[in-house]
């Protein structure tokens, strides 16, 4: 039902009676002159409405006026920044100098200058250096409460203040035994998000069970059959990871459990995560393999934004040193999205994910059992588990040993990068192994972070889900890959 | 007679008031109608640019994070 938002009133002009008692000495005239009395009406209200219509367009106009000044403010202090650390990367490296020495117009164009500059020198950081860089905090809140009272049109606003007060309610509260709210009987607009969070909560407590299933059978099946059950997001990785021989592309693949989530259960929409493009960190440029068990924590922590993949068009990736863990905990998170941006705590450590630094304080190796991750708000007080991953035994190497023998399912190629020849990260595993001494989590501010996080938060609730498919997926397919192992022999 | 006269002079004077009083509607409604579809393509322009602008600043928030994180590792 279209909801009228700017009436002009009267709406019948020429209906009308005549003075009762009054001698009219022309009762045409009379009915003209009344016509015309209430067109004049007409065309005032018109005119009223035609300038609420106006100042909302100058409002909305100087809105974006004034955020034009400011995005422009921003791109002058971003390029000024960028000239900078060109210009102290040239002077560092100037065999590698930016082909385009003049500063190039186009922002974007000039960070990919400036990333795949930085690409080709990967430079690795100790973790106490990881943590020390402060993470980054996003400044604009994007999009929120974009149906509220203050985003109403005046005219909808005046015809929403016209409507019957509620029901006084809280009169017969005190006398209610469950202790409910009476209002909520009468009207409850978060009744949809708690029986969604309720759904979530469920299934992510009982989603170890759900996910173990498909795992088992897979393993019984056939060799075809194996490659059919692998995970969508664990092969289409591998097959990035075989052709790149680099990390896979974290945005897109940590958009892939969202979407799956969304297609089994009935998602509402996260809420946009600004600056979520924590996971937006790509780094196909680099020729460094990793193991998967690492990135694939790092992938874990937020669905970015579906606006922000096309800026991976022209936004090269970050070099793929181990830097781009803080680097991505400095990226805003989705949590600074839903207005918590104080919840976030200052450096965390660098490749905890959410998940490692939800789970219970010793983390197990693989990470795939089953205590539920909770959301990555709780990084500031919780240890990093990646370390652990990190000194994990490597897999066995693989009969064929070359990658490209290793072409046939997802599974043996990820087992063909599990066990790279020459790890360049040496020099962050002697520094994890070197006594980095981990820090002792209080079980009672997690639990009250988590119990917060849990109550109120739809990307904490997102994202425990994800990084709780995405542990999954980590314990699907060693067996898979063993059970091929097992047939190849 | 004259009263005839009358009558048909106060009938055609009517049916002019009429034809202005519609010919006035008539103008208020095609104004009404500007003013709405005024309204309406100005708020989808406005609104296509908005939607510009916020994608502007999300890359630019994320330039800015990329940069920020390139300055601490400078």
């Amino acid at each position: 039902m279209p909801l009228p938002v700017l009436k002009v009133e009267p709406f019948k002009v020429s209906r009308g009676l005549l003075p009762k008692g009054k001698s009219v000495p022309d009762d045409l005239e009379a009915v003209a002159n009344g016509t015309l009395s209430k067109i004049i009406l007409q065309l005032s209200f018109l005119s009223k409405h035609a300038t609420e219509i106006f100042t909302g367009l100058v409002q909305v106009a100087t809105d974006i006026s004034d955020r034009s000044k400011n995005l422009k403010g921003r791109i002058d202090v971003l390029a000024v920044k960028v000239n900078q650390i060109m210009e102290s990367t040239s002077d560092e490296s100037p065999k590698q100098e930016c082909i385009n020495a003049t500063p190039c117009q186009d922002t974007t164009t000039f960070c990919r200058h400036f990333v795949s500059e930085t690409s080709l020198q990967p430079s690795y950081l100790s973790i106490p250096e990881c943590i020390s860089i402060p993470p980054f905090q996003i400044t604009t809140n994007f999009d929120q409460q974009v149906f509220s009272g203050t985003s109403m049109p005046p005219g909808m606003l005046k015809i929403h203040t016209k409507c019957d007060t509620l029901p006084p309610f809280e009169i017969i509260d005190p006398y209610r035994d469950d202790g409910k709210d009476g209002f909520t009987f009468y009207s409850n607009p978060s009744y949809f998000f708690d029986f969604w969070r309720e759904e979530m909560l469920k299934d992510t407590g009982s989603s170890g069970r759900k996910f173990a299933a498909p795992t088992s059978k897979s393993v019984d099946t056939g060799d075809g059959i194996i490659s059919k059950k692998v995970p969508k997001r664990a092969s289409e990785m591998s097959s990035v990871i075989e052709n790149n021989n680099s990390p896979p592309n974290v945005p897109k693949t940590s958009d892939k459990p969202v979407k799956r989530t969304s297609g089994r259960v009935s998602l509402p929409p996260p809420p946009p995560p600004p600056g979520g493009k924590v996971g937006g960190i790509n780094s196909s440029d680099s020729n460094f393999p990793r193991p998967p068990s690492f990135f694939k924590d790092q992938k874990v922590p937020i669905p970015p934004p579906p606006f922000m993949e096309d800026i991976d068009e022209y936004l090269p990736p970050p070099p793929p040193t181990p830097t781009s863990g803080p680097a991505q905990n400095n990226f805003p998170r989705p949590p600074a999205d839903t207005g918590k941006p104080g919840s976030f705590p200052g450096p965390a450590p660098p490749p905890p994910p959410p998940m490692g630094s939800s789970m219970a304080p010793p983390p197990p190796p693989t990470g795939s059992s089953m205590a539920p991750p909770p959301p990555p708000m709780g990084s500031s007080m919780a240890p990093p588990p990646p370390p652990m991953n990190l000194s994990m035994p490597p897999p066995p190497p693989p009969p064929s040993g070359s990658p490209a023998d290793s072409g046939a399912t997802g599974t043996k190629q990820k087992r063909v990068i599990q066990a790279p020849p020459v790890d360049p990260r040496s020099e962050l595993l002697n520094a994890i192994r070197g006594g980095i001494a981990l820090k002792k989590v209080d079980p009672s501010a997690r639990e009250e972070v988590k119990g917060s996080s849990k109550l109120c938060d739809v990307t904490a609730i997102l994202q425990r889900r994800v990084a709780l498919e995405i542990s999954d997926s980590d314990s699907d397919t060693p067996p898979a890959s063993d059970n091929e192992w097992d047939e190849n022999e | 007679m004259p009263h005839r006269e009358d009558f048909q002079k106060q009938i055609q004077q009517d049916w002019a008031n009429r034809e202005y009083i519609e010919v006035i509607t008539g103008s208020i409604k095609r104004i009404a109608d500007f003013l709405n579809s005024f309204d309406l393509s100005c708020r989808s322009r406005l609104a296509m640019l908005n939607e510009r602008l916020t994608s502007l600043e999300r890359k630019i928030e994320y330039l800015e994070a990329w940069i920020s994180k390139g300055e601490a590792l400078a």
